[in-house]
């Protein structure tokens, strides 16, 4: 049982991986959406009076502007610019745009540059790779301090009392500990993985040194989490009730059959609307809390463009700075509640799916 | 009013955006409040249960949030397409 449980756990991660690394690569209509109207964007006046603070291009922005007719391409990107220079709409996309995904290695594998497209790596799918790292590193102790028993190190120790916590506190107090333990190691590699992602995030990128991304900051690897809540949801729910005793339980029962008209569309929905929303939470939340924080590190910029680069600019840099340290603190309690969340919801979904009330 | 109309069909992304942002914090302002009641109120009630109340109200309320950042990122989308 306990190596079902082993193999579930890693062909969930294998799919994880299969489905996130697929995934971003339809993306990139959204990326030329935005290279459209960033092509559009009528530039700043040039004639800069003094380079009050310069704004370094964002990574992303110099990605998905490669190729592209820039219309209001008079200077080189990648290059700093004065902040006098710019408009406030390209502060802030500036700003913004480190939210946005983008391909950091295409291979010239292949002549078709379809086929290379779908075989790049994107930072989201390093930034997963760099969860998994982490917890690999982390948990191996982990395991065999659990096995050996005993006394181990600060962090092994937290981290041993965590993955307790999860396992009574989350998943034996929804599922039972009869069912629980069958999904405790699923659930816990889905909190731990998000978790971990989301707290990488968290770290500060330094223009060319480093770029951090949050990688459950795009809907693409929260949605292929959420598709295997909804996989095993289903898979789970027909293994117990059978085939269809789950989709006859979905419905209420002694339901008149002029009903069914309206029940069957609106319970399928409500099947897949619970992913969706899952999917759509974990996102929202980790890309509003970085625009926030960049929204508030942006008002530096506006209030220096719009005082002209004079001294005074420099006073309500104070209050942004402390908003964005203060949003950033909220955030740092969030990302570790979205990923308690995700995980409570996936596994009260899973024992619904599988112990139907009606 | 001509001039109003016109801003109005000028800014139209911008003030949709703007108005799905507020009416959702609105929204998620009034649940809050209600679970931050109902939670207040089980605690003073209850002191001995105050750590579960905690526990299930900072739950509902991220909940509650996610709903209002639903409404956030669709307006960001709007204002930057």
């Amino acid at each position: 049982m306990r190596a079902l449980a082993n193999l579930a756990a890693s062909l969930g991660l294998l799919a994880v991986l299969g489905l996130a690394t697929a995934l971003p690569c339809q993306g990139s209509g959204y990326q030329n959406s935005g290279q459209q109207s960033m092509g559009n964007e009528s530039p700043g006046p040039k004639d800069a009076i003094a380079t009050a603070a310069a704004l370094p291009a964002a990574d992303g922005f110099v990605a998905s502007q490669e190729g592209a007719n820039h219309a209001a391409g008079s200077e080189p990107q990648g290059e700093h610019r004065s902040t006098l220079a710019m408009s406030v709409n390209d502060i802030f996309r500036a700003l913004f745009s480190h939210s946005v995904p983008h391909v950091w290695i295409e291979p010239a594998v292949s002549p078709d540059p379809k086929v290379n497209h779908t075989l790049a790596i994107y930072n989201v799918n390093v930034f997963q790779w760099v969860a998994l790292l982490l917890m690999v590193l982390i948990f191996v102790p982990v395991r065999n301090s659990l096995a050996r028993g005993g006394r181990s190190g600060w962090l092994v120790r937290v981290f041993r009392g965590w993955c307790l916590w999860l396992r009574d506190e989350v998943v034996y107090s929804v599922m039972g500990e009869e069912e629980g333990k069958r999904f405790a190691p699923y659930f816990l590699f889905l909190f731990f993985f998000v978790c971990f992602m989301n707290t990488v995030g968290l770290l500060p990128s330094f223009h060319g040194v480093w770029s951090i991304y949050t990688a459950t900051g795009t809907p693409y690897v929260t949605g292929a989490l959420a598709l295997i809540t909804l996989g095993t949801m289903l898979f789970f729910g027909m293994k117990k009730n059978g085939v269809a005793g789950f989709w006859k339980g979905l419905l209420p029962p002694g339901l008149p059959v002029g009903l069914l008209v309206i029940m069957v569309p609106v319970e399928l929905v409500g099947l897949v609307v619970k992913p969706f929303a899952l999917t759509i939470r974990l996102f929202a939340n980790m890309l509003a809390g970085h625009l926030v924080i960049a929204a508030a590190i942006g008002l530096i910029f506006v209030f220096t463009k719009m005082l002209g680069g004079h001294w005074l600019s420099y006073l309500p840099a104070l209050p942004a700075l402390g908003m964005a340290v203060f949003i950033f603190i909220i955030e740092s309690f969030i990302v570790l509640l979205q990923a308690y969340v995700f995980t409570y919801l996936s596994c009260i979904f899973l024992h619904q799916a599988m112990h139907q009330e009606h | 009013m001509l001039a109003l109309l016109e801003t109005l069909a000028n800014n139209g992304p911008g003030i949709g955006a703007g108005l799905a942002a507020g009416l959702a914090a609105v929204g998620a302002g009034l649940g809050i409040g209600r679970i931050g009641d109902a939670a207040g109120n089980g605690i003073a009630r209850q002191p001995e249960a105050a750590d579960l109340i905690k526990g299930n109200a900072i739950l509902l309320a991220a909940l509650v949030e996610g709903v209002a950042l639903f409404a956030a990122v669709i307006g960001l989308l709007m204002s930057f397409k």
